[in-house]
């Protein structure tokens, strides 16, 4: 029988039925099972934040645990159809699938190889005890105090795991889809680890899919290690109708010469939080984030940029755009921290957003926390709406309002997207987007 | 070309180069690795004149000159030329006006007549093509605004503009990508021929994949303790540089 | 590092050369300031009565008022009792032509480079001199009278067109505004006044030139700007004062009034005495700079090139009344030593459709402190009003500090407001990068400056652009490495 760390007094209210759960869980000496004690210590002291908690102001996700939610990542069917997913076929690539927070191996399809790359299950490798996860597993996600990673790491049973050795580039996108389906009652907790070595390259395509009305909310984090002279490219996808809720947060750390850029496109969600934190631990690296929520109905995306930039000569950029029609809210914080050591770190950040109605509501808190002498930071907001004389230009022009509209919407969305690389991948969501605008 | 003797330099009391020597012919390509912190990029700076090194010992011979008696900007005008490993940005100066403005010094200095604005766009827009540099950017303020990458095929740029005999790449290919990589080491390729020189600083023996060195040297300690060829490059990159250090420790 | 003190110290350290001092007999006001002061200026100019009024009720409102500390400077306190508010050149004859001019005034002119010799005239270049606050000679007013243009020094504003300074005069700046706005309604001495009539485009540029010329005088000329219905002027503004160990006071009041499709350019290149190397002495250039874009359509432009004064306080500002009006500031402040600058604008939107742009760029060197302030103020009726913001700041060296402070107020939702802000550096990096390429450090720092400040000097009148790029150069001379 586990038991709770003497240091910890009380438990969270909301994190006690959590805690009942987690008591049955079979113990194991794995690098997850290992993580989980501590990792349940710090859930059952921080309990679920409300917007009392600076960081959930904007963000009401404690209301989903009044009705008492509970970890069901052990108890639900993990069973699905192909044809019910978007399996991004457009793309050449390889793809994992986990349904539930379990891998599904039907789904999936790997078909880069190289000797020593593993494209698999998180589960399978901690198992099988691969040095690489063992060296790396919640090295990140433990400094972080946030208490939905603690709540993963406490019951995350499986997600990605992706190994890249040195002067390695992966052919082929990773595309790691997430499912959650129709009638779930509670929390999914899905893990991933991606790790990369010197000089190697990944992009990684992640996207959350959500079957049905009624979802879960899924709670997934990820630790991401970019090597020395490495890069990797994130993107996370979620197109789908205004169902999901969804908390995700991303943890990652780059070594010397690196490079990682992010692409967060949602155009849809119900509730959908994005915490991204970065620490820069390498000199001469660069780090991108860039973000576009277009939302419509009631949905609300919250995205959380923190950047660390611990060593001199490093760069990063945040660009996040938001379209925000009906009832929608878009919250935007952005955080740049400069170490002392950091100099010459350049520093960038922007949130621009269109507000397409009386309704929606926008939330920018752009912050710089400066300890260096030597650098160039710089941050700029804008809100607003659309330019009427734009808008007038093109009706003189023989457009419609709301073709004109559309058009401007999409040129100012598109900015975003034309950042990613993969050819096929940017097409389809401007396309996505450009349906979205236009219905 | 260029015979670095017995080279002893500090910065802040502290000694980074304790007796380096390298002898550069015309139509060479050296190679310099080592760890961290082993003073390649000491030596680079020294060689371009950077102030802030004390040379306590030895001597630097250019093409029969002391180049360490030379200022930075004479040292450039006699053709030597350093890509820096962390290019800065100059605010408010266009690479155009820049490459103008260090062109037409150079050329000065070799008695030939300043490139008009016409020429000089000729020229620019040839070189531009031959690193794969976007024309828009040329706008630009040097370096402001450009991503790693594009930093560093400036470098490679420039290079081209100013035709040097001797030219120090320190670490151009760190962050770069496969792409990235093969532009600059086309570049330096193509600008290769039987009067110039080329000494490449490295981390990484991914470069000497597309720059065949013909010597590799390797650093430690503030001197050379190992020459080779490019196979050497290979085995540090498969064995690290721990064996080196024991080796030379163990001869201390 | 000590050789990039070295190099910063030669970057920045050059003289004033525009110091020396005019022997001209001078018939000045007793020191101090007390309402016979005011009487005293105001009975020197045969001023009317209901001159004499304004300003006295001006000084009556100062008595009460207290000097603002909210700028981000500082300074000794002021003794205003110490201050000799009215100095006059005492006039030996009455001028008909420029021959009869002091010779050694006109000496003067020739130091300064001012546009006073008949080339200049030939390219189009009206000036009224100001000297001391008086003004010496106005050229070019004959031909600029046919075109209906008044072109005049303020005294003569006064007596020849009573009924228009009295309209508008205090009417964008009101006596009560500030401290020295109060202060220099009470005893202003001098200044220029301008009339564009309707659907007049004029044809040259206006220029004025400011000089202080006495030790221990204070400057307080008052400039009233008026551009009526569908005109245009660019105005341009030139300022040098000799050096002295003392501190002087300058606190101008320009008020601009621009009325429905009217555009007025105003252009100022400002080169007060900074004070030497110690920081000792100067001009304190404590300005109030306003314009109203009163009609629909209208347009009005701030260009400053600001590289003198000790201290320099100054936002000149544009309140946007008319529908579709806008406000333009476009500024290179530039401090050196001991300087300290708290400048930049506002810009109020009233009106709809209104538009402003803000470009900013200072430059900080040795121990300079250079503050950028702004205001965008969008009034609830305000719709559509659109701001752009860009502040950027450099720094030479790294004793010297700059600080932005924007200050947004938006009440109305379809406002657009954006703002943009950078901190760059000329470290020895920089330089050494430009070694590196062949470059010399003073063509380095000569390249550098001059593009940061291009988008700004392209809106300056061409030789003017060319004179603030020589001033640049003056101010941070001494680069050669």
């Amino acid at each position: 029988m586990t038991t709770l760390s003497e240091t910890v007094n009380a438990i969270h209210p909301t994190s006690q039925a959590f805690y009942e759960q987690w008591e049955q869980l079979e113990p194991t000496q794995t690098p997850m099972g290992i993580a989980r004690k501590p990792a349940m210590d710090s859930f059952a002291q921080l309990g679920i934040p409300t917007t009392r908690h600076e960081d959930w102001k904007y963000t009401n996700v404690a209301a989903q645990f009044k009705t008492g939610l509970t970890d069901i990542t052990n108890s639900t069917s993990n069973e699905i159809d192909a044809s019910q997913l978007n399996l991004f076929p457009f793309l050449k690539a390889n793809r994992l699938v986990f349904v539930n927070g379990h891998f599904s191996p039907t789904l999936s399809d790997v078909i880069d190889e190289a000797e020593g790359l593993v494209i698999g299950s998180l589960a399978q490798y901690n198992e099988l005890g691969h040095m690489a996860l063992r060296d790396n597993y919640n090295s990140l996600a433990n400094n972080y105090k946030e208490a939905f990673s603690a709540l993963n790491t406490a019951f995350a049973q499986d997600g990605a795991f992706i190994f890249v050795p040195a002067k390695t580039e992966v052919a082929h996108p990773v595309i790691i889809l997430h499912v959650t389906t129709e009638g779930s009652q509670g929390v999914i907790n899905s893990r991933s680890l991606i790790v990369t070595g010197r000089s190697s390259r990944l992009d990684v395509i992640e996207s959350h899919q959500y079957l049905g009305n009624d979802t879960a909310l899924g709670n997934q984090l990820l630790e991401i290690v970019v090597g020395d002279n490495g890069l990797v490219n994130y993107h996370k996808i979620m197109t789908d109708a205004n169902i999901g809720k969804h908390v995700g947060n991303l943890v990652a750390k780059q070594g010397n010469d690196s490079r990682f850029n992010t692409y967060v496109v949602n155009l849809a969600g119900q509730l959908v939080r994005n915490n991204m934190v970065v620490d820069i631990d390498g000199k001469n690296s660069e780090a991108g984030f860039y973000g576009l929520y277009s939302l419509d109905g009631v949905s609300q995306v919250d995205n959380h940029v923190t950047v660390k930039h611990n060593e001199p000569h490093c760069e990063s950029h945040q660009l996040f755009k938001g379209l925000l029609n009906d009832k929608s809210t878009g919250v935007f914080n952005g955080r740049i921290y400069v170490k002392q050591d950091a100099q010459k770190t350049n520093a960038f950040q922007s949130n621009k957003t269109i507000l397409l109605s009386e309704q929606a509501n926008t939330y920018t808190k752009p912050q710089l926390e400066i300890f260096a002498d030597d650098v160039k930071c710089s941050h700029g907001a804008t809100m607003g709406q659309i330019d009427q004389t734009m808008v007038f230009y093109l009706r003189a022009r023989g457009l419609d309002e709301a073709q004109a509209r559309a058009m401007l919407n999409q040129a100012f969305a598109a900015d975003v997207i034309e950042k990613i690389s993969i050819e096929p991948l940017k097409e389809w969501l401007l396309n996505q987007l450009t349906q979205q605008l236009t219905r | 070309m260029l015979t670095i003797d017995n080279l002893h330099a500090s910065i802040n009391g502290k000694e980074i180069l304790k007796g380096f020597g390298l002898e550069v012919k015309p139509g060479e390509v050296h190679a310099i690795m080592g760890p961290n912190g082993t003073g390649k990029s000491t030596l680079a700076n020294i060689l371009a004149g950077k102030e802030d090194y004390d040379v306590t010992d030895g001597t630097v011979t250019f093409q029969g000159k002391d180049l360490l008696d030379m200022a930075p900007e004479e040292r450039a005008r006699e053709g030597v030329f350093l890509a820096f490993q962390y290019p800065v940005e100059i605010p408010g100066v266009s690479i155009a006006n820049f490459m103008k403005a260090s062109l037409n010094e150079v050329r000065k200095h070799r008695d030939l007549q300043p490139l008009d604005a016409v020429e000089f766009l000729k020229v620019m827009k040839e070189k531009m093509r031959f690193v794969e540099i976007d024309e828009k950017l040329m706008r630009r303020a040097v370096n402001e605004g450009f991503s790693g990458g594009e930093k560093k095929r400036n470098e490679i740029f420039q290079m081209a503009m100013l035709e040097p005999t001797l030219s120090i790449l320190d670490e151009t290919d760190s962050g770069l990508d496969i792409d990235a990589l093969r532009i600059v080491a086309n570049g330096v390729n193509k600008l290769k021929n039987e009067n110039n020189a080329f000494i490449v600083i490295t981390h990484y023996q991914r470069l000497l994949d597309y720059i065949v060195p013909d010597f590799v040297h390797v650093m430690y300690n503030g001197r050379i303790v190992k020459s080779g060829g490019k196979e050497l490059a290979l085995e540090l990159e498969a064995k690290g540089y721990d064996w080196i250090k024991q080796e030379v420790d163990a001869t201390v | 590092m000590a050789e990039e003190i070295d190099i910063i110290d030669q970057v920045t350290q050059s003289d004033y050369k525009y110091g020396f001092v005019t022997n001209v007999e001078s018939d000045n006001a007793k020191v101090g300031l007390s309402e016979d002061t005011v009487r005293f200026i105001s009975a020197k100019k045969n001023e009317p009565e209901w001159m004499l009024e304004w300003r006295l009720k001006a000084y009556k409102a100062w008595l009460q008022m207290t000097e603002p500390t909210w700028p981000n400077v500082h300074y000794p306190k002021i003794d205003y009792q110490k201050i000799i508010y009215y100095a006059a050149p005492k006039p030996k004859k009455v001028l008909n032509s420029l021959d009869e001019v002091d010779p050694e005034i006109l000496e003067t002119f020739k130091k300064l480079g001012i546009p006073m010799e008949e080339q200049k005239i030939l390219a189009g270049v009206a000036v009224d001199v100001v000297m001391d606050s008086v003004s010496v000679k106005t050229t070019y007013k004959e031909k600029l009278k046919e075109l209906g243009i008044i072109f005049c020094s303020m005294s003569d504003a006064i007596k020849d067109y009573p009924e228009l300074v009295q309209k508008y005069i205090g009417s964008v700046v009101p006596v009560r505004d500030n401290y020295f706005a109060a202060l220099n309604s009470a005893v202003f001495s001098d200044g220029s006044f301008c009339y564009i009539p309707k659907g007049t485009r004029c044809p040259m540029e206006l220029s004025t030139y400011f000089r202080i010329n006495e030790a221990n005088t204070g400057q307080f000329e008052r400039t009233l700007l008026i551009a009526d219905e569908g005109s245009y002027v660019s105005y341009l503004e030139g300022c040098t004062a000799p050096m002295r160990d003392e501190n002087q006071l300058h606190a101008a009041v320009v008020e601009l009034v621009a009325m429905d499709n009217a555009e007025i350019k105003y252009s100022t290149v400002q080169n007060w005495y900074p004070g030497n190397k110690e920081g000792k002495g100067g001009i304190y250039n404590f300005v109030t700079k306003r314009g109203i874009c009163q009609g629909i359509n209208s347009k009005i432009s701030w260009t400053q090139v600001e590289t003198g004064s000790a201290i320099t306080w100054k936002y000149p500002s544009v309140v946007l009344k008319g529908e579709n009006s806008i406000g333009e500031f476009y500024s290179v402040a530039v401090t050196n030593n001991y300087q300290q600058a708290d400048t930049g604008t506002k810009m109020i939107h009233i009106g709809k459709n209104t538009r402003s742009r803000i470009v900013s760029k200072g430059i900080s060197a040795g121990k300079s402190q250079n503050s950028y302030r702004g205001l965008v103020k969008v009034n609830p009726n305000a719709e559509n009003a659109y701001n752009f913001s860009q502040c950027d700041s450099l720094l030479i060296g790294d004793r010297c500090g700059a600080h932005t402070f924007p200050y947004l107020e938006v009440s109305n939702k379809s406002a657009k407001v954006e703002h943009e802000a950078t901190t760059s550096k000329i470290g020895e990096d920089i330089l050494f990068y430009c070694n590196q390429r062949g470059l010399s450090t003073e063509t380095a720092v000569q390249l550098i400056i001059n593009g940061y400040c291009k988008e700004v000097f392209q809106h300056l009148p061409m030789e003017f652009a060319a004179e603030a790029q020589k001033l640049l150069a003056v101010s941070l001379e001494g680069s050669v490495g």
